[in-house]
């Protein structure tokens, strides 16, 4: 696992695409990204590991610092990160939202949880969307409770 | 040592097939339902029992403490809030696979007076790795090492990410309230001597892995450990003026199936946090998170 959180940073088409790769924690060091001025801004959680409870506080207090009118979009957040997310208030500020995110679905064939990537444009009225195992086709069981496990959608809006 | 003991069961009629009178018998727990309550007999009192305020009421703060098992499958926030928060009760058992094997293990806790340790909530046959972390800038490195070797088969698909936030959690606690970290940041290292090291432990059989992180400071009690999980409850945003974030041990509760917590004043302090063995992530989140708490008295 990385001792400390890394950050890589790219403009592409007018947004500053962000890869947060280890732990979010209180070593989190999110200067490199405040010095880049921009008018969106995408944060790909695919490869953080954790995060702590004073984690979340760096990580309230960057998303707050930057520009009021930018577009923030979360990509790609791992199970846990959505775990916090729903746990704490504050992590998805105003105005922004989680476009992309891990879920849980079982396989009765083989006994297994899969995580699997969804879209929050496909969670529609609260309910998760179908889903195959993309080996056998069968139809995978949503394996957490979808009113709690979507809840952040509602601070998505 | 052979446990001779008994237990009223005083729970809702739906909830009674929920209990193995034999296997409580096997280990030594006579148990019977409903009727009066024997001296210096346990109690599983459900929140839906048709008696719960009236058999509350009966019971001394004393008993309160040592003899009562409070069966809960209302909601986290409920438990926190409305029942471990206002109260003294020390023992709240949430719904779950491990039931009865939950019950016997703490009273048999209780009776022998003997906490600390997860070896007591262990199977024999268990899995069990330690360390001392003396350096706060460790700790990451140091679970890394305690799960070589371990095998999760029987649980979830990602039960070592959410035991990474707990130890982190629980570790960097551990740490920070010590002397040496008085003046420090929760960025900055803190260097422990080897008498006040954090001792970790982590042991695994095939119901449950559970975490153990003490410290040989033994300043935690129930009251501050419940007081910081309802803050998390009821504010759920960082702390910005303190040192700590404040939601540690709320994030714990949360993703714990059992948090059990073993104090001896002055001397140490032990969290244990629990994560029990399933294949279903749907089921480890319906696990309604139970609360222990043990007081060691013994000089």
């Amino acid at each position: 696992m990385a001792q400390e959180l890394e950050i890589q940073t790219q403009i592409m088409d007018d947004q500053v695409v962000v890869e947060l790769k280890g732990p979010i924690d209180e070593d989190a060091d999110f200067s490199q990204v405040k010095s880049i001025e921009g008018d969106s801004y995408v944060f790909d959680f695919s490869q953080v590991e954790m995060i702590n409870s004073c984690g979340v506080r760096e990580w309230i207090s960057f998303i707050e610092s930057l520009p009021e009118n930018a577009n923030i979009i979360y990509k790609a957040c791992p199970q846990v990160v959505i775990e916090q997310i729903n746990m704490v208030q504050g992590f998805i500020r105003k105005g922004a939202r989680i476009d992309s995110f891990y879920a849980p679905y079982y396989s009765e064939e083989k006994d297994e949880v899969q995580s699997v990537l969804l879209k929050s444009d496909d969670i529609l009225d609260g309910k998760a969307p179908e889903k195959k195992d993309p080996q056998t086709g069968e139809v995978l069981e949503f394996d957490a409770i979808e009113a709690q496990y979507f809840n952040f959608l509602k601070q998505n809006n | 040592m052979h446990l001779k003991t008994n237990l009223l069961l005083d729970v809702h009629e739906d909830q009674k097939g929920l209990f193995d009178l034999d296997k409580l018998s096997h280990q030594g727990i006579e148990t019977t339902f409903g009727g009066q309550r024997q001296k210096d007999s346990y109690l599983l009192l459900s929140t839906r029992s048709p008696r719960f305020a009236q058999q509350l009421d009966a019971l001394s703060e004393t008993e309160q403490k040592e003899k009562l098992l409070l069966y809960s499958e209302e909601s986290e926030v409920q438990n926190v809030l409305d029942i471990l928060g206002p109260s003294n009760i020390c023992h709240l058992v949430g719904k779950g696979p491990y039931l009865n094997s939950e019950i016997i293990t703490n009273i048999k806790k209780l009776e022998y007076s003997n906490f600390s340790g997860i070896e007591k909530n262990l199977k024999e046959d268990a899995q069990i790795k330690s360390t001392h972390i003396l350096h706060s800038k460790d700790i990451n490195d140091e679970f890394t090492n305690l799960l070589n070797g371990l095998s999760f088969n029987q649980f979830f698909e990602t039960p070592i990410d959410y035991l990474r936030v707990i130890y982190n959690e629980l570790a960097t606690n551990a740490f920070h309230h010590t002397e040496e970290a008085h003046e420090a940041q929760r960025s900055d290292s803190v260097f422990l001597s080897p008498e006040k090291a954090v001792e970790v432990k982590i042991g695994i059989d095939k119901e449950r892995v559970i975490l153990s992180i003490k410290d040989q400071m033994g300043e935690l009690t129930r009251e501050k450990v419940l007081a910081s999980i309802e803050r998390g409850f009821k504010e759920r945003t960082p702390k910005t003026r303190e040192k700590g974030a404040g939601l540690g041990l709320y994030m714990v509760y949360n993703h714990a199936n059992q948090v059990i917590l073993n104090t001896k004043k002055n001397d140490y302090s032990e969290i244990m946090a629990v994560i029990e063995a399933n294949k279903r992530y749907l089921n480890y989140k319906k696990r309604v998170t139970s609360f222990h708490y043990f007081e060691c008295q013994k000089r």
